[in-house]
Parts: C-alpha cells; structure tokens; sequence
C-alpha cells in the first residue's frame, strides 16, 4: 500500500516540474539567458577589477621610487654638506685630513665602543703621552669643542 | 558553474513567480540571485550551492516584499488605485504544444488548482513548502535559507503540507 503523504509529494513534484516544462518559449529563453548574464557580468567585474589594478599598482610603484630616490639623494647631499662644512670651519691644516685622518676615525670608533677601554688608555697614553693618563685627573675633551666629529679632542696633538 | 545554474534556474523562475506573482519581477530576482551567488558563493564547494543559492533568492525575495510595502505605502498617499491586474499566470505561461488536450487540459487544471491553494498560504509557509517538497531541501538548509530556526521549518512544513491536503483533496492523494 502507498504511503499517501509520500504519494502527495510525488504528485505535488510532478505537475510543479510539468510546469517548468510547460514555460513559455519567451519566458524560457529569458530564464535560460539569466545564467549568461551573470557569469559574463562577474567575469566583466573581475576582468576590470584586474586591469584597474595593474595601473593603479605601476603608478604607486613608481611614485615609490622617486620618492625614495629623492630621499636618497637628499640625505646624501646633507651628509656631504656637513662634512664639507667641518672641514671648512675647523682649524686643522689640510695635510691632517689627507694624511692622519683615517686613523683618528679608526682610533675614535674603538673609543666610543669602550671595548676594554682601561688597557687601551694604558697603552695609548705611554705611546702618545707618557704625562697625559686618560680618565685619571684630565677629562676628555668633548668632540665637539674640535669641530670634528667623532674625533676626541686629546688625540689631536 | 553554468551547469548548476541550468539545473535550478527553471525551478528558481518558478519559486520566484510564486512569490512575486510578476514574470518580469521574477526573472529580476533570480538573475540578481545569480549574480550575487557567482560573485560570493561561487569558491564554496559544490555540495553547498544549492542551499546557498536558495538563501539569496528567499534574501531576494524578503527585500522585494519590503520595497513593495513602501510602494504600496506611496501609492495610498497618492490615492493610486493600487488593485493591478495581474493577470492570471497560467494564462501568461501557457504554451500551446504539440499534446493530448484532454492530457493538457488536466495537467492545465492540476497547475492551476496547486497554484491557487499555493497562494493561499503565507509566503514563509509557501517558500518553506516548496523548498522542501520541490527542491528537496533539508530541514537545515531550508532553516538557512529562510533565515529560522529548524523547529519553524517543520511547523511551516507541517501546517503548509496539512492545508494543502486539506484543500485539494482526495485525487492528490
């Protein structure tokens, strides 16, 4: 014997899909372009999604280089220009920065990462100046005061 | 993608027009539908399509309700005549084909008796109903797509499925 709820849902199914078979040509065609449309109007939108993409992309790419060109370049000329204005207003002879110079760097650079300064001074102090002890009694003179950067003042002669 | 859509558009037209009881109105909706489905749903896995499809078409639906009401709020203000002729839908989707008239006729006579006791019943009933009956939907995925709980899809289902009985009779049976 039938089930008559399922024999209701075989009926209800069955005239629902006659009609749908049923659809008029107009509308048939109609319901069959839907599908069409929608693929082609999401295929348009991603499509221009990416070609506004690549523009907008090459354009903050470029701005990014001149800028930090510029930047570059900028930083480049002031460093220079402090350089040169060191040089120019301090009261050394030429023949120091192109001779002594590098040494007086390298000589800064292990002074200021104090890197087992108690020997170093020892030993500087007895190569340079047996009466001048750095750190006991004579304070260092701030670089400042001989206008070259990064050059303290007691090793200047 | 296309496949899917091929094998529900027909159906979701339907479900549509019962709602909307506008052809034009109806072929909007599902092509709105589609639209949003390929451009949301359209990473989701397979299996998931149709529930999430019949989500957005019953989120359609629910949005051309809402416009609808405030139209029909202007309309009063307006005093429009807000009785349209809509026409009866069978007429407009009638096809005369190559069949049995006495075949057509009867399966004419079926449609439009489901049609009617259809339209009888409340929207959310109607669409839980067909989603079920027809699209052979889940008690949890038709719960999704309408946006309730399960025990209101069953209720729905229930009530919907019992009125139905009721009114067309012992020959659906």
């Amino acid at each position: 014997m039938n089930d008559p709820n399922k024999t209701f849902d075989k009926n209800i199914r069955q005239v629902l899909n006659q009609s749908i078979e049923d659809l008029d040509l107009e509308t048939a065609v109609k319901v069959g372009q839907l599908k069409y449309h929608a693929l082609d109007t999401s295929r348009k939108r991603s499509s221009r999604l990416v070609w506004g993409a690549v523009p907008a992309t090459v354009v903050a790419l470029l701005l990014v280089f001149l800028l930090n060109g510029q930047q570059k370049n900028s930083l480049q000329q002031i460093s220079s220009d402090i350089t040169e204005l060191s040089i120019l207003t301090a009261t050394d002879t030429l023949d120091f920065y192109a001779e002594e110079i590098e040494f007086y760097e390298w000589l800064s650079e292990v002074l200021e990462n104090e890197t087992d300064l108690s020997d170093l001074r020892g030993d500087l102090s007895t190569f340079f100046a047996p009466d001048l002890v750095l750190g006991s009694g004579i304070k260092r003179r701030n670089s400042s005061e001989c206008g070259i950067t990064g050059i303290p003042g007691d090793f200047r002669g | 993608m296309e496949n899917f859509f091929k094998s529900i558009e027909r159906q979701a037209f339907r479900l549509a027009l019962f709602a909307c009881h506008n052809r034009d109105d109806a072929l909007d909706l599902v092509q709105d539908s589609m639209c949003k489905f390929v451009d949301k749903y359209s990473q989701k896995p397979e299996s998931e399509w149709k529930a999430l499809f019949y989500k957005i078409l019953q989120n359609k639906i629910r949005d051309f309700y809402r416009r609808e009401a405030i139209r029909s709020r202007w309309r009063v203000w307006f005093g429009k005549n807000s009785e349209e002729t809509v026409g009866d839908a069978l007429e407009q989707l009638a096809d005369p084909r190559n069949k049995n008239p006495e075949q057509e006729t009867e399966e004419k006579f079926k449609f439009s008796q489901l049609q009617t006791e259809l339209e009888k019943l409340s929207l959310k009933q109607q669409q839980v109903f067909l989603l079920r009956a027809w699209e052979g939907l889940s008690v949890k995925e038709t719960a999704q797509a309408m946006k309730c709980s399960e025990g209101t899809v069953k209720t729905h289902y229930f009530r919907a499925t019992e009125q139905l009985k009721k009114n067309l009779g012992d020959q659906w049976l």
